[in-house]
This record gives structure tokens, C-alpha cells and sequence, in this order.
């Protein structure tokens, strides 16, 4: 049975799945752990961001839709707590949490690779459907310039490609086997 | 007209269009094409009390299930939950919108919350929609709102004061009937303004920057038609060429706009219409010219090309002074038709400029203008002028 999200216990097995990531050293693969907390400190060392981010309340959810074949083989939702230029914390989290973010951002693993590698353009590709947004519109267009930081500081991640690495699927196998203690 | 090397794009364009005088007549049959029974018609009082309702009642025979007319010039979120409950009770299986923007925007929400359930609210956001919504078909009552054709309710929040845009590919109306015999008793100003919405949208269309060649081909096109038919339209409104050559300019500005978005003038027409009830049309009419100027160092290339478009472009001529020609021949034409020229005519007050620009900052439009938007100030730059 999953730890219960958010307490004490599910805070320390995630955070020993997120060393252990570290461990292994940068690249990191794109939606694993230590790529999740990497994206973290980046933002919170980040002054544009703060500068941009100052008014925004709210947390804001990627969510990367499942691809068995290159390991991803269930929905990840990666959760960003935002508050005021802050960035409290990224986490992996349960579909229910994720699901409940103010924010969500939902796109096939192909999107989430073309918006970290500046080949597609966040709000491009909404209106296109490439990627999909469920929450209050006004609030994050006000919030554009912060939005467009997020997806410049991504793409300074040394990223691993599930599929350009044929190791790869096998490692996000194995991370979300031992993630699922954690509901993720 | 420069494209950069990465242009990429997706082009979508599903609405069948049937187009041509008396073409109400095949509302019957295409309703067959969606396999539909049970029409529920969206529409409001005006529409009603000229007769055009009576003729689409008429035109369905027993398809017909009932009516909605209580839309408003800006229709409202719980406008839309009504209207869906309404069409709930009576077993609706087809959507069927006569009238402008509003009814149309209207209509697709109620499609959608037929097929999907809840409430409008409940659907915030882009692209949440995973399947096809209840058919439907628009007839629109006005040449210029595009919305037959478009991926976008825009509805406001009475409660917020503030326009809200759902957007999704699947509520797209399935088809649309262009008649310009609906057209025709439409009174000059509202003709006016109606036709300044269409061009509106073919100038943001090819200004924004999502642009792209087959939008730009579409917004070229309905931009010739605009300066040709328009002021016969508003002059001679039993002229139903000029008129349904308006039509088709306004429903291809439509597809233009749907694809390649739309910019400031779109932002600050919203917010003056939701917090000072301007008509939508008329907000751009009177602020379009005042945006080209303000975007025209950004994107001076692309108002010489709507220069040439609108037949006023000279030979030798840089773009930046293409782009001014352009300007001014935006404001020529609002003259020639008679419409209002600056914000404060429209009962715009004064001390209301500030509000505008500040909700403008929020609206889905604004990203998409070619100089980009970050501070009320730059609203208000465009604001002053048009005032």
C-alpha cells in the first residue's frame, strides 16, 4: 500500500529517490526525480524569475502523459509550488494531487521535449493543442513573462532523452517501480 | 513577407461552409449530415422580433425542440448554464445559433455542456476537451464576428466584470450557413461596425505572432473584400452581393484569426466592452488604427502588406510609410462609413481608461500582439491616443 502523500514518511522516500538520482550525475533524465529537483534549485536561485513571478499565487502541474515505450509507462506529474516569486517546492506527486494543481499543463512526452528544447513555444502550442491547460486563463496570461522564464531556466537542465538513450527506458522503469510505494 | 526558417504551424479549418442566398433552405438537409433530431435553437430578443427566428423554426419543421433567446450583446458564463439546462430538459441532440458573436459563442458552450455535463466554469482553460461536442450549426446574423468558424467562446464573467476565453478545437461549429438574406434589414451602423470586427480580425490575424502563409492568404483575401464591400453595405443594405461578399470576407477573416490568433486591439476591445458594454466591433473599429500605430515599429513589414491588400500602398513607398498609409486608410474607412473615431464618443469615461488597460493585461489575446504587452502603461499609450 502507497505512503500517504505529504506526510513526514512519503517526504523522506521521496527525498532518498531524489539522491539516489543525484548520485548517479547529470544528465538527468527529463520527468525522473533528480531532474525534478535540479528544475527546483535552478528556479529558486533564478532573480528573473523572482522579478517576473513576484504577484503569481498558485501551484503550476506538468503533467507528461504516458509513453510505455520509452519506459514512461504511466502519467507523471510533476508539482511545482509557486507562491509570490518563490518557489516553495518540485515534486513528482500522485495523479489525484497532480490532477488538482490550479495550473495544469498536459502534453505528450514529444511536447514537453520540443518546449525544454525551444522548439516549441509554450502558448504556440496551446492554441494549437500540441499542449493542453486546465485553470483560470486571465491569471496565467498576467503571468506571462514568469511562464516564459520556467520554460527558459528547463531548458538549461542538462536533460537525458528517454529516447535517444537506449538505457534509459529501463532507469524510468525501475525509478517509478520504486515510486509507486509513493502513489506516483 | 519574411517567414523565418522554423516556421511551423497547424493549419485547421473543419466548419463546412454552405454559403449563397436563400442557402437557409438546406438547414433541413445538413442537420441529416450530423444526424441530428432534436435542434435547439440559441439566440436573443433582436434576431427574434426581426423574423429571422420564425424562418429557422421553419426551415427545421419538426426538428425543432425549442429556443433560447435571452443572450445578451455580451454573453455571460451562467447565460451559457442556462441556456444548456434549457436544452437538457428538452432533449436536444443539435445546436442551432442565429445571431451575432455572442448567440454563436453562446451556442458552442451549450454544445459543449450537453455533450460533456457541469457547468461552463468547469472547463477553464485551453484544449480540455478529448472528443467531438453536440453538432453544431451557426447562422449568423451579422458579417463580421467570425465566430461561425472559430475555437473560441468568449464569455464574460458578470460577477468579475471581465471576458472570459474558453478555447478548444472540438467546439468548432460543424457547420455554418451564410445567407445573406439574414444579412440584408441589418442597420447601417451595425453593418459598420460588424464589417470593422472582420477586418479587425484579418489585420490581427496577419499582424500576430502566430501568422502564418494560409491565414495570411485568407486575411489578404477578406481585406480586399472589405474595402470593396463594406461601405456598399453600409450605403445600400438590400444589396445582397455586397453584402454576402462581406459575409464570406467576414467568415474568412474568421478562419484566419482562429488559426493565427489575434493581438492588442482584440485585449483592450474585450476589456472596454466588459467593464464600459461598448459593442465589440465598434471598440476595435475605434482602436485598431491606434494599435497598428503603436505595433508599427515591430511590425511595419507586415501593415505594408496590408497596405497593399487594401489597394493604398504606392510604388517606392518604404513600410514603414506603407504601414502609415495603411493606418490612415483604416481610419479613412471608418470615416467614410460614419462610425465613431475616438473612445470617449462611445461613453467611455475617461477615468475608466486605467481599468481597461489593467484587465487587458489578462486577456488571452494580448500574447499573441507582435509588440509584446507587460505593463498597464503600454495599454495606456494606446489608450490616450484613441481616447
Amino acid at each position: 500500500m502507497a505512503l500517504a502523500y505529504g506526510t513526514d514518511e512519503w517526504l523522506q522516500e521521496y527525498n532518498k529517490l531524489v539522491e539516489e538520482g543525484l548520485s548517479t550525475g547529470q544528465p538527468f533524465i527529463i520527468g525522473l526525480p533528480e531532474w525534478v529537483s535540479t528544475y527546483e534549485k535552478l528556479v529558486q536561485a533564478d532573480e528573473p524569475y523572482k522579478a517576473a513571478a513576484k504577484t503569481w499565487e498558485g501551484s503550476v502541474v506538468l503533467h507528461i502523459l504516458a509513453k510505455p515505450d520509452i519506459g514512461i509507462d504511466r502519467d507523471i506529474y510533476i508539482f511545482m509550488d509557486l507562491w509570490h516569486g518563490d518557489a516553495n517546492y518540485f515534486r513528482l506527486v500522485p495523479p489525484e494531487v497532480g490532477e488538482a494543481g490550479a495550473f495544469v499543463i498536459t502534453g505528450e512526452y514529444e511536447r514537453w521535449k520540443q518546449v525544454i528544447n525551444k522548439e516549441l513555444e509554450t502558448t504556440k502550442g496551446l492554441m494549437q493543442g500540441k499542449l493542453k491547460l486546465k485553470g483560470d486563463l486571465p491569471t496565467i496570461v498576467r503571468a506571462v513573462k514568469a511562464a516564459v522564464r520556467l520554460v527558459e531556466l528547463s531548458g538549461m537542465i542538462d536533460t537525458a532523452f528517454p529516447d535517444e538513450n537506449p538505457e534509459a527506458p529501463q532507469k524510468i522503469r525501475e525509478v517509478l517501480a520504486k515510486a509507486e510505494q509513493l502513489g506516483i | 513577407m519574411a517567414y523565418d526558417l522554423d516556421l511551423s504551424f497547424i493549419y485547421k479549418n473543419p466548419t463546412r461552409i454552405v454559403f449563397g442566398v436563400n442557402s437557409l433552405n438546406d438547414l433541413g438537409p445538413e442537420m441529416n449530415l450530423l444526424n441530428g433530431s432534436k435542434a435547439f435553437i440559441i439566440t436573443d430578443k433582436g434576431v427574434e422580433e426581426a423574423g429571422l427566428v420564425d424562418k429557422v423554426v421553419k426551415a427545421l419543421g419538426s426538428r425543432w425542440v425549442g429556443t433560447y433567446n435571452e443572450v445578451p450583446q455580451d454573453s455571460g458564463i451562467h447565460i451559457v448554464n442556462q441556456a444548456a439546462e434549457i436544452a437538457r430538459e428538452k432533449g436536444a441532440d443539435l445546436v442551432v445559433s442565429v445571431g451575432g458573436g455572442s448567440v454563436i459563442d453562446t451556442a458552442k458552450g451549450v454544445a459543449l455542456l450537453l455533450m460533456e455535463g457541469g457547468k461552463l466554469e468547469d472547463y477553464y482553460g485551453l484544449q480540455n476537451l478529448n472528443r467531438p461536442q453536440t453538432p453544431h450549426i451557426a447562422i449568423p446574423t451579422t458579417a463580421g464576428t467570425g465566430s461561425e468558424v472559430t475555437w473560441a467562446i468568449v464569455a464574460k464573467d458578470w460577477e468579475k466584470d471581465q471576458k472570459i476565453l474558453f478555447g478548444d478545437d472540438h467546439i468548432i461549429p460543424n457547420t455554418a450557413i451564410l445567407d445573406p438574406v439574414l444579412i440584408q434589414g441589418l442597420p447601417p451602423m451595425i453593418t459598420g461596425f460588424t464589417g470593422m470586427d472582420a477586418l479587425t480580425h484579418s489585420i490581427e490575424a496577419i499582424h500576430a505572432l502566430q501568422s502564418e502563409p494560409i491565414s495570411d492568404g485568407m486575411a489578404f483575401y477578406a481585406i480586399r473584400l472589405i474595402m470593396s464591400y463594406l461601405p456598399v453595405c453600409v450605403e445600400n443594405g438590400s444589396d445582397l452581393f455586397a453584402r454576402g461578399q462581406q459575409q464570406i470576407a467576414a467568415t474568412v477573416a474568421g478562419v484566419a484569426f482562429s488559426n493565427a490568433q489575434i493581438g492588442l486591439v482584440h485585449a483592450t476591445a474585450h476589456s472596454a466592452g466588459a467593464l464600459f458594454k461598448v459593442p465589440h466591433g465598434l471598440a476595435n473599429s475605434i482602436l485598431l488604427p491606434h494599435v497598428m500605430a503603436y505595433n508599427s515599429d515591430e511590425a511595419a513589414d507586415r501593415y505594408a502588406l496590408v497596405a497593399q491588400a487594401m489597394g493604398v500602398a504606392e510604388k517606392g513607398m518604404s513600410d514603414v510609410e506603407a504601414s502609415q498609409a495603411a493606418v490612415e486608410a483604416v481610419f479613412d474607412l471608418t470615416r467614410k462609413i460614419g462610425l465613431p473615431q475616438k473612445l470617449r464618443e462611445v461613453n467611455v469615461p475617461e477615468s475608466g481608461l486605467e481599468a481597461i488597460a489593467e484587465l487587458s493585461l489578462s486577456d488571452g489575446s494580448i500574447v499573441y500582439n507582435p509588440k509584446l504587452i507587460f505593463e498597464a502603461e503600454q495599454v495606456m499609450e494606446v489608450l490616450r491616443k484613441a481616447y
